[in-house]
């Protein structure tokens, strides 16, 4: 009797280690978003614009105040297709943009300025949409900006979460002009609304801010007192954008440091501005969205 | 007795000559062989031939279109790859995020542009971070 007990135990004990490992195999490695971003990217198709429709650009992406879309028309249609890719990269669970951490400060982030001028262009496109009665194409390309700016993040240092945050704020404030123009249909709402929930309490920031101390470390692996100051500023970083209490603590880290390593520390101050605006941002959608 | 057959055989075998030999090939060979090395030098000749002119089209084909460019539009160059360091050093000793957004968004302009406008994508890939 004691025997089958062993027996059965090791069965389920072997069928819970197993059944994991095989749901893993069955996601292609194929099946990564962050590969789809990169043939968007690749598709991004440039236009020649006045120095006065930019400063407009940047008025409405600001503030989403009025301005002539079909003025952008050209632009907008140029880059549908790299749109269109980004949109169906966005329907797939996983994004693992690969950044190679080994090579230190070096990793090229310039993925994360793409997907900046892809994801404002996802906000013309918008706006395109909306104003030309396609609120359904609206809806669902502001979802998968959300999704897109959400995958930007992922894996990123604290200059990919920055333009996340950039990217996601601009897509809540276009989400919530729509729902106060109170035109959705409870169909579109509900899309918005599994949008919305599937971003979470917002951006992991600690993980990124730990990448930037992480490779900041590696550069000053030679010198024990650096790295020394730079163990106890990366703990207090970790402790302050979990409970920002702790400000004082990091400060204290920090203005201890040598001065040539405190002036490459990311503010404290300006992060945490940057965390409460998007959970600020957030918070404003989902109760607009209830 | 004589064999009739034998003698037979004997008249038959005499009526072949020996017959002086052929050259030997060795000539026939070189011939080719010096065909072959003049094919070579003939290719070599015109390809550089061919090069030489090519390159002097070119050269006078982009001399001549130079003054066609000015009338194009003459998009500013894209910033240079950026990597994390560069990222955060811009982060990090910006005075505002305007100060970064114009550091990778507007790039310095290669030659002065014969117009005002720039590019689109520049423009969308501006920072707004405040850091």
């Amino acid at each position: 009797m004691r025997h089958i007990n062993v027996i059965g135990l090791t069965v389920i004990a072997v069928l819970l280690s197993v059944g994991p490992a095989a749901g893993q195999q069955k996601v292609s490695l194929a099946d990564n978003a962050a590969l789809r971003y990169w043939a968007a990217f690749s598709q991004l198709q440039d236009a020649a614009i006045t120095d006065e429709q930019a400063k407009e650009l940047n008025s409405v992406l600001d503030k989403m105040g009025p301005f002539d879309i079909s003025k952008y028309n050209d632009l907008i249609q140029k880059n549908t297709p790299a749109l269109d890719i980004m949109a169906r990269g966005t329907l797939l669970p996983n994004c693992d943009w690969g950044l190679d951490y080994g090579l230190g400060e070096n990793v090229p982030v310039d993925y994360a300025r793409k997907a900046l001028a892809l994801g404002r262009l996802n906000i013309l496109y918008t706006i395109h949409l909306y104003h030309s009665g396609n609120k359904d194409g609206a809806i669902g390309a502001l979802a998968a900006g959300l999704r897109f700016s959400h995958d930007l993040a992922n894996g990123g240092s604290l200059f990919a979460t920055l333009a996340a945050k950039d990217l996601l704020v601009t897509h809540l404030t276009a989400a919530g002009d729509a729902l106060r123009m109170g035109q959705l249909s409870a169909a579109q709402r509900s899309r918005l609304q599994k949008a919305v929930a599937v971003l979470g309490d917002g951006l992991d920031w600690r993980a990124a801010a730990k990448r930037d101390l992480d490779a900041l470390a590696a550069h000053y692996s030679g010198d024990s007192r650096a790295s020394l100051a730079l163990s106890r500023v990366a703990s207090s970083y970790a402790a302050f954008l979990k409970d920002e209490s702790d400000l004082p603590s990091l400060m204290d880290a920090i203005n201890h440091a040598p001065p040539e390593l405190a002036q490459l520390i990311p503010s404290p101050k300006r992060v945490e501005e940057q965390k409460q605006e998007l959970s600020d941002k957030i918070q404003q959608t989902r109760m607009l969205l209830q | 007795m004589p064999n009739l057959d034998d003698e037979r055989f004997e008249k038959y075998l005499k009526q072949f000559r020996p017959l002086a030999p052929d050259r030997l090939p060795i000539e026939i060979r070189l011939a080719p062989r010096r065909n072959s090395a003049l094919a070579i030098w003939a290719v070599g000749a015109t390809a550089i031939v061919i090069m030489g002119v090519a390159s002097l089209w070119i050269v006078n084909h982009r001399i001549t279109s130079q003054p066609n460019h000015s009338a194009s539009v003459n998009l500013p160059t894209r910033t240079p790859s950026l990597t994390m360091r560069h990222a955060n050093d811009l982060l990090v000793k910006a005075p505002s995020y305007k100060a970064v957004m114009n550091e990778l968004a507007f790039p310095p302009k290669s030659s002065a542009s014969s117009n005002d406008k720039q590019s689109a994508l520049a423009v969308l890939s501006e920072e707004k971070i405040k850091l």
